[in-house]
């Protein structure tokens, strides 16, 4: 009898902090520092940076496998489910001496460091109803990605080519660097093919006032037209540094007018997922566009259109006051402990 | 007895798992497109944490619970 969790792309990046991978060593960091931070026996298996075993089993976040000395697949879930787990291996492999509770468990969770630079200074943008899009980084020997870049767009980008992106650079925290403020800002530029209108092919981000901090640069561009299958070229350069030194740096992305499946669920604008109802309703109305109080399935976030008909309990094709706050105490409610 | 500590220590994963409420329904997309029950797990290289190629078919020979997840 054998159990391995495999670690795979993040589902929400950006929580604590944490951003999605770029290569296969940073993947294999995170696996290492989950061990480390939950204290885990049960050893982890590392999906491959083209996610080649998640999109082979079906492309789930929590997905769980019981396979058989044969190799052969005899149970699968959507959702993990520790219970219902233990009871197939009851008839697969036969019963324990005694059951271990979740209670019994002293889980060795460490907190997450506090971040020695500042933080928060530069107000986040809203990505209300943006979806992750593909940004294939250009990596070069001996590159790391200080800063990690974020690519989302509007659903309207994402099937017609017409709506906002959004472009975020992220510093890893587990590369441990800061942006200072007395050198040059983070500059993007980018290389638009023919037939691509976007409302500006540059930018460079504002600097906060203190010395050095952490906040994501970002960028809101209007889309006007980008035709399927045109790659826009982005090119960063930034200094990332640590309290000694600065690390000059230049990255290339290829950015595609296209859903990345693996890109995760970026907890929304960078802040946290919403806790109380209150808050939940204050995220969805950010989506309210023509600000007349109520929600088009337009005007939800991409993860949330597939749910609108559950939501829109009188039929009408909009959200009222009164279906958003249901809703929103929907969102907030935890099934499991 | 082993057999029930990795069991308690998988019960603990689940920190592992997304904090979004978790639907109990199964997913049709996702019991259509994974491989279906008696299909031989796909044979991929992927690695262990230390950074070694791993074979999925060298999981063999055992019964293996098999669970995604992830830091966030």
């Amino acid at each position: 009898m054998q159990f391995f969790f495999i670690y795979k792309a993040l589902a929400h990046p950006e929580r604590n902090g944490i951003l999605q991978p770029v290569t296969q060593d940073e993947r294999l960091v995170h696996a290492r520092e989950a061990t480390k931070r939950l204290g885990n026996t049960i050893p982890f298996l590392v999906d491959a940076i083209d996610n080649r075993l998640k999109h082979a089993l079906g492309d789930r976040n929590n997905s769980e496998f019981i396979v058989d000395p044969e190799g052969k697949i005899v149970r699968k879930r959507t959702w993990s489910d520790p219970e219902q787990v233990r009871k197939d291996l009851e008839v697969l492999v036969g019963k324990v001496d005694k059951i271990t509770k979740p209670e019994d468990i002293v889980l060795k969770v460490e907190k997450v460091p506090a971040d020695a630079a500042a933080k928060g200074l530069i107000p986040k943008v809203s990505r209300s109803g943006m979806s992750a899009i593909v940004a294939e980084p250009q990596i070069g020997k001996g590159a790391v990605f200080y800063a990690k870049l974020r690519a989302e767009a509007e659903t309207a980008v994402i099937d017609e080519g017409k709506g906002k992106l959004y472009l975020g650079f992220h510093l890893d925290p587990f590369l441990g660097t800061h942006w200072n403020n007395s050198k040059k800002a983070l500059r993007f530029e980018l290389d638009v093919p023919e037939g691509v209108k976007l409302s500006t092919k540059e930018g460079e981000a504002t600097k906060s006032k203190v010395e050095s901090d952490i906040d994501p640069r970002e960028f809101i561009l209007a889309v006007e037209a980008w035709p399927e299958g045109k790659t826009v070229k982005l090119t960063v350069t930034y200094a990332a540094c640590t309290r000694d030194d600065c690390h000059e740096v230049r990255q290339v992305y290829e950015l595609k007018r296209q859903r990345d499946r693996d890109g995760g669920r970026a907890v929304s604008g960078g802040g946290s997922r919403p806790r109380t109802p209150e808050e939940a309703f204050k995220q969805l109305m950010e989506g309210d566009k023509n600000k007349d109080g109520k929600l088009t399935k337009d005007e939800l976030a991409a993860f949330q259109q597939t749910r609108f008909a559950e939501f829109d309990l009188n039929k009408d094709g909009v959200l009222d006051k009164d279906e958003i706050e249901k809703m929103a105490q929907k969102l907030t409610e935890r099934k499991r402990p | 007895m082993r057999h029930a500590r990795l069991l308690a220590v998988l019960v603990s994963g689940l920190a592992l798992g997304p904090a979004t409420a978790q639907p109990s329904k199964e997913d049709p997309e996702f019991l259509k497109k994974s491989p279906a029950i008696g299909d031989i797990l796909p044979d991929l290289t992927v690695y262990s944490a230390d950074g070694k190629e791993f074979k999925t078919s060298s999981l063999r020979g055992h019964y293996t619970v098999l669970s995604f997840g992830c830091l966030t």
